[in-house]
């Protein structure tokens, strides 16, 4: 019983021992070493040198170097900066602090403070601290010297700029004239420092209407800037408070005067000034005039459209831009509508022909008018 | 042939301001279909080539009518609210917004007319609000947080009131984004502002700060600020809400700082100037006139004066060739100059 029980153990072993060696006799064993003796383990290189080079409560200068890293491990903070290899750099002179931010919990940040006893993060809501950092210039020939100092850009662009400023000057100062050559048709004024003013009043007046102010806001706005010059040159003592009441109460009669006597038409020429409620009606009556002068449908003759351009155009009746566009689309229609007498039905030598498309029909039909059908 | 026939075309208890002037535009608007097109079609062939949705001018009646209808219980409903309760105005107003809020008028004249809105009615500010909030409001403070306009000049803003800002330089109006480099010139003369308000205000107070916070301090090796203007006690309200020259000329209390125009120094870099708007409780009294301009305080100013800030503005200003001309102007002494580059070192 026991030994038989050793035989069948010893032939398992046999068996097991047999299939193992079977298998090593298939199988190839292919070289897992380099031929030619090299070695594996090549890959140490020395130190990189990473660490901190400032530690905390060091004083730095601008750009000095404070961390070299692999990766961000630590964060640029408050005044520092970071390199393309991840080196923290001081931005400005100060302390070096190594903090944590609660906004950011799971960063470390290294921060530069400009005062020794400053802890980092700074309270979230204070003014930041900020350092000036440049010096006064004594020197008053070096001082000079900076104002003068032009950049590539100003020096290339100044030229241009100061001649469009001259030429605008010279554009006022030419219109200027020009108002005060026509200011004597509508006011009379005694000493020429008051045309001088009141032309200045006008230019000014201008300058805003073109812009599209209306009058009114024009006129208190030249008034407003005049007076507020007034009262610079009562703060830089020019004037006494005297003088500056005498001058701003002058210029304010004279502005009446003037805002009395004159006012602009729609193209910017100076008229005798009317009240809202003349304008009004004799807008009117031009209306009523025109509706007398145009009959619908009617051929017009050249002198029937001078005279409406006429009335249209009339200081008196102060028709604005718009105003006159609208009326002249209404009375002086460039082709009058196909009616009778007004369509011919055969070409004639005068007559123009003009294509149209027929919706109904879907044709092109030709119909001839005659001259009279236009505006001549 | 309009559709309206309920609640909204009867004008006795609603503003008339909520119907669109222009009868071409209305009728074009509560026309169940449009034969000739949409107003906005100028030319006889494109009017001629239109053709309305299908099946439009029977539902467009369908649809107006609901919302008709709802507006009718939503007014029904706010004449049933209790009179004395604390939250009386409050309720009234949400309810008026949500009875106008889908009318075709209100909508098309909150989308194409918003210059001209009456701000007295509550769902013409709704609509104003959610314009501000969706660009301008978000713009100011993107503006504030990257200029660090907060927390240097205050801690913080949240923004109740819209706020507009001109300079009269030149004879153009032109309003002025927020963070814009303005050259001396331009800011020679003081500002205009418009403060919008999204709330009812009849005569609310408010008072404006401009400040410099980049004015240097050299005994420091810093900064700090200077109060540029003050105007306080300026009544505001939803139909006047101008701070200009004209209102200040008739109101001359107001100016308790006067205009100082920003005057940079060389080489002290580009100053930010904020502008402040603050709305007050009572009249101000912690505001002497001709302040002190220099280390302004303005955080202590608005404590002692108990403001709530409700909006801001900010500019940007430097050196240049005509702020000289702007010192001599106003009688200042000439500017200082400052070396071009900031030293790599602590002074001290």
């Amino acid at each position: 019983m026991f030994s038989s029980r050793i035989v069948s153990l010893v032939c398992n072993r046999v068996k097991t021992s047999l299939s193992v060696g079977h298998q090593s006799i298939f199988q190839v064993r292919t070289a897992t070493k380099r031929a030619g003796g090299s070695r594996t383990h090549m890959k140490d290189s020395a130190g990189r040198r990473l660490g901190p080079k400032k530690h905390e409560g060091e004083s730095v200068e601008v750009g000095e170097i404070i961390m070299r890293q692999r990766g961000t491990k630590w964060y640029p903070g408050e005044n520092a900066g970071i390199g393309k290899d991840h080196t923290i750099f001081a931005l400005e002179p100060g302390f070096v602090r190594y903090y944590l931010d609660p906004f950011h919990p799971k960063r470390k940040f290294i921060g530069v403070v400009l005062r020794e006893g400053d802890k980092l993060p700074y309270p979230h809501f204070d003014p930041r601290k900020r350092r000036f950092g440049r010096f006064l210039i004594k020197k008053p020939e070096a001082a000079e010297a900076e104002l003068e100092f032009q950049s590539r850009k100003e020096s290339q662009t100044l030229p241009e700029l100061l001649k469009g400023a001259e030429e605008r000057q010279q554009k006022r100062e030419a219109r200027l004239f020009e108002l005060k050559e026509q200011l004597s048709q509508f006011i009379e004024l005694e000493s020429e420092e008051l045309k001088n003013l009141a032309a200045g009043r006008l230019l000014q007046i201008d300058r805003f209407l073109r812009g599209g102010k209306s009058q009114e806001d024009a006129r208190f706005h030249t008034t407003y800037n005049h007076l507020y010059d007034l009262k610079l040159q009562l703060r830089r003592n020019e004037i006494s408070q005297e003088q500056h009441d005498n001058l701003s109460s002058q210029y304010k009669s004279l502005a009446e005067s003037v805002d009395s006597n004159i006012m602009f038409d729609a193209f910017f020429d100076l008229c005798a000034y009317k009240t809202p409620e003349t304008i009004k009606s004799n807008q009117e009556a031009a209306i009523a005039e025109l509706d007398k002068l145009v009959i619908p449908n009617q051929p017009r003759t050249k002198e029937l459209k001078e005279q409406v351009f006429a009335i249209l155009k009339s200081q008196d009746n102060c028709f604005t831009l718009s105003q006159q566009l609208a009326l002249k689309r209404k009375y002086l229609k460039p082709v009058l509508p196909e009616v009778d007498g007004l369509v011919l039905d055969k070409p004639d030598k005068k007559a123009v022909a003009i294509t149209k498309i027929n919706y109904d029909t879907r044709r092109i039909e030709t119909v001839y008018r005659p001259k009279e059908a236009f505006l001549p | 042939m309009s559709v309206s026939k309920g609640v909204w075309s009867k004008f006795v208890k609603r503003s008339p301001t909520l119907a669109l002037r222009n009868k071409a535009l209305r009728t074009a608007l509560l026309s169940p279909d449009l034969p000739s097109g949409p107003v906005s079609l100028k030319s006889k062939a494109s009017k001629r080539k239109y053709q309305s949705i299908e099946g439009l001018d029977q539902i467009y009646p369908l649809a107006y009518e609901v919302l008709e209808k709802r507006s009718e219980d939503i007014y029904s409903k706010i004449e049933s609210l209790d009179k004395n309760s604390p939250t009386y105005a409050e309720q009234k107003e949400e309810l008026e917004i949500a009875a106008e809020k889908f009318n075709p008028e209100v909508v098309y004249m909150a989308e194409y007319m918003k210059n001209s809105l009456d701000r007295t009615q509550p769902v013409f500010r709704h609509y104003l609000k959610k314009t501000w909030e969706g660009y301008s409001k978000m713009l100011l403070m993107q503006r504030l947080e990257t200029l660090a306009v907060i927390p240097d000049t205050l801690p913080t803003l949240e923004p109740k009131v819209e706020v507009k800002l001109k300079f009269p330089h030149n004879n153009q109006d032109r309003w002025i984004e927020p963070g814009t480099l303005l050259s001396s010139n331009v800011t020679k003369m003081p500002p205009s502002l418009e403060v919008i308000e999204f709330k009812e205000s009849t005569g609310d107070l408010y008072t404006v700060l401009m400040v410099d916070p980049d004015t240097p301090d050299l005994a420091q090796d810093s900064y700090s600020t200077t109060l540029l203007w003050g105007v306080k006690d300026v009544k505001l309200s939803n139909t006047d809400s101008m701070i200009d020259a004209k209102k200040l000329m008739q109101n001359e209390d107001c100016e308790f700082v006067e205009y100082l125009p920003p005057v940079c120094e060389k080489n002290t870099g580009k100053h930010r100037i904020a502008f402040w708007v603050f709305r007050q409780d009572g009249p101000l009294e912690n505001a002497p006139k001709g302040l002190r301009r220099e280390f302004f305080k303005i955080r202590q100013f608005v404590e002692d004066n108990k403001l709530t800030p409700v909006g801001a503005h900010v500019i940007r200003t430097l050196w240049d060739r005509n702020t000289e001309n702007v010192r001599k102007m106003y009688g200042l002494p000439e500017g200082r100059v400052f070396t071009r580059e900031r030293v790599p070192y602590l002074k001290n």
